[in-house]
């Protein structure tokens, strides 16, 4: 009864929040626009504020921070390690490479997206080849992946840093790896937003066996699941989502791994509840965020920056009231 | 051997070293006759450009980028120097080996609050000296060129470069005055157009030298700037011209809708910064800005403007790079 009553209660204040975004704006619009909008006789402007620009930037930012969470919490129970975050296996540090690679190479923003896209998964697969290559050691060694592969593109993307021309390609590059949702576009939302919801779909899908694998990979097989292919579905699938997040508005830290933290706090462990609290919460939070930096200044404060300044002290806080702890 | 190096650098260059004070302040001792010499970034290499390119021991990026057209109009020689990077954007310097490795007698400084004490920190004690000049600021640019011409030896050439910075900054004030209404513009940067810089930026301190007024109100933050706008407050505010310097964002700008629905499209008031042989307003601020800025006073305000823009462009190239500019060769340099 509480479980669809917390989810309800999240969906209307993300709803809620997601209209009073759509409300405010740099560009004035008057209650009788707002009518006008509604009944289709608006002007030319205020539908495009509206429809082009707020409406598109609302939605990608609640996808990413639902994405950026959902993954992170299905991190972290897979892992068994609550500071886990979805840039373990090299996901962000990959699809940085990739954007740096594509700005570097070409003028062409869907390149950039693409290598961005491409280069998330090959990192993550690069980690995974190495733990491959020791059959059987487990989880441990898939982390070593993990931390070779980040290590491995961060110095990649510090190779392309060097190599950049510091007039034009570097601002972009430095900017755009400090997340932005100023440049999402309809046309970028349209590809990225299917599957990104697949993603978090299969991620839910697969909650009831997150949970079995918390419990850790002897238990799991004890009873039953077969602990390779739900990891390597899981894993496939955050990455994913991961690798979309980044295409669609630069490297966002800390949501991923604060989000999942704050509901596990209010939720507890259970992944079936866990995952969609997550979800909703983060795009909550992500869009929060977003519309703060999109009105707070004549230019915007990149959002990377303003998810750590908002999130640590909320963090803190939410830590010394914490009741529920793991597991 | 480092030492070796070091020691026999300053045998060489106690000789006939002469004191300066350098336009920071600082006094520093300077060989006579400098023939090899580093420019610590784009700005202050391009002036060494203007007095004695062959004295250059690198450049700092390659004369030809997104951002500058160098090798149309500038001496050829300069193509084939060596890439020595530099101390400006997120370059991350240049190094102290291949400069002395190349026995360079002097590197000219940016006086940039952001650069301040790099160049210093990153030479770790090498015996190159440094002298800080002001590259970018149009204000100072005669002092500039008058200290430079005393550097090289060459105060003819300093004095005719300073007289016509002081010309061209006149020329402004007294349009400014003139200007009753300023228009606002909203500088456009980036492959998306939206990036730009603040108004108290030195990236962007152009605008209002050419009698207009920056839309975008902010504090300058690092020394790359490009600070995010976002599209509904361009619309909110409807600047009264666009300025662009990306050229694959000139091309769209004006077959996209949402950008339609500025103003400053609609009436085509958008304008392309040319960069032969470098850019004529920024990355990097230099003094190409005395044309530039010119350029954009005429363009925004013809009816205050009361030069001939094409033939003060020619001037300038031949002034300044020696160069007798041919009608078609400044045609092809304005266009994207």
């Amino acid at each position: 009864m509480s479980r669809t009553l917390s989810i309800s209660a999240l969906t209307g204040v993300l709803v809620l929040s997601m209209l009073l975004a759509l409300g405010i704006g740099k560009y004035p619009i008057g209650l009788d626009t707002w009518s006008a909008l509604l009944q289709g006789t608006a002007p030319d402007i205020a539908g495009s504020v509206v429809f082009e620009l707020r409406l598109p930037r609302i939605i990608a930012a609640v996808l990413v921070g639902a994405a950026l969470s959902v993954s992170g919490a299905a991190f972290q129970s897979m892992f068994v390690n609550p500071l886990v975050s979805p840039s373990l296996l090299g996901v962000l540090a990959g699809a940085s490479f990739g954007s740096a690679l594509g700005i570097l190479l070409s003028e062409s923003w869907f390149v950039v997206q693409l290598l961005t896209f491409a280069f998330g998964g090959i990192a993550v697969l690069f980690a995974m080849g190495i733990a491959l290559m020791y059959r059987g050691s487990g989880i441990l060694i898939l982390v070593l992946g993990g931390i070779i592969s980040t290590s491995l593109f961060t110095s990649l993307l510090s190779v392309i840093k060097y190599t950049a021309d510091p007039y034009d390609q570097l601002p972009s590059i430095v900017y755009w790896l400090m997340g932005s949702f100023a440049l999402v576009e309809r046309s970028t939302l349209l590809g990225v937003a299917l599957p990104m919801l697949l993603g978090i779909a299969t991620l839910m899908l697969l909650s009831k066996y997150l949970n079995v694998l918390s419990m850790g990979d002897d238990e799991a097989r004890a009873l039953g699941v077969n602990v390779r292919w739900i990891r390597i579905a899981a894993i496939t699938a955050a990455t994913l989502i991961s690798s979309l997040t980044v295409v669609t508005a630069g490297v966002i830290g800390w949501v991923g791994l604060v989000i999942p933290h704050i509901a596990r706090m209010a939720v507890g462990p259970d992944n079936r509840l866990l995952i969609p609290t997550s979800a909703l919460l983060g795009g909550t939070y992500l869009l929060l965020v977003d519309t703060l930096s999109r009105t707070m200044f004549d230019s915007e404060i990149p959002i990377g920056i303003l998810t750590s300044l908002v999130g640590i002290p909320a963090f803190v806080i939410i830590l010394r009231n914490a009741k529920k702890g793991w597991g | 051997m480092l030492r070796m190096i070091l020691i026999f650098l300053l045998l060489g260059s106690t000789f006939h070293a002469r004191m300066i004070t350098d336009m920071a302040g600082r006094s520093v001792d300077v060989e006579a006759n400098l023939t090899r010499v580093f420019g610590s970034s784009p700005p202050t290499t391009y002036l060494v450009v203007l007095f004695k390119p062959e004295a250059l021991v690198g450049l700092n990026f390659p004369l030809d980028n997104p951002n500058n057209r160098g090798s149309d109009i500038l001496d050829a020689r300069l193509k084939t120097l060596p890439i020595l990077k530099g101390w400006h954007g997120n370059a991350g310097g240049s190094s102290a080996e291949k400069l002395l490795e190349r026995r360079t007698q002097l590197i000219i400084g940016w006086n940039n609050a952001f650069l301040n004490n790099m160049i210093e920190k990153s030479l770790h004690g090498a015996d190159i000296p440094v002298i800080y000049v002001e590259p970018d600021d149009m204000q100072k640019l005669p002092a500039t060129f008058r200290f430079l011409g005393k550097l090289f030896e060459k105060e003819q050439r300093g004095e005719a470069l300073a007289s016509y910075a002081e010309t061209v900054n006149s020329r402004l004030a007294s349009l400014r005055k003139g200007v009753k209404k300023p228009k606002s513009v909203y500088y456009a940067l980036g492959p998306k157009g939206l990036n730009s810089e603040c108004d108290n930026s030195f990236h962007a301190n152009f605008i209002e030298a050419a009698g207009a007024v920056n839309i975008n109100h902010c504090e300058q933050s690092s020394l790359i700037g490009m600070e995010a706008v976002s599209f509904e407050s361009l619309l909110a505010r409807q600047p009264d011209a666009i300025l662009v310097q990306d050229r694959n964002f000139y091309r769209t700008i004006f077959d996209d809708p949402q950008w339609g629905l500025l103003r400053a499209v609609k009436e085509k008031a958008v304008y392309y910064v040319p960069k032969t042989p470098i850019n004529w307003l920024d990355r990097p601020p230099s003094f190409m800005r005395l044309i530039g800025t010119q350029w954009l006073a005429a363009t925004l305000y013809p009816e205050h403007f009361k030069e001939d823009l094409n033939a003060e462009i020619t001037r300038f190239f031949d002034l300044f790079f020696g160069r007798s500019l041919e009608e078609q060769q400044r045609r092809k340099m304005m266009q994207p």
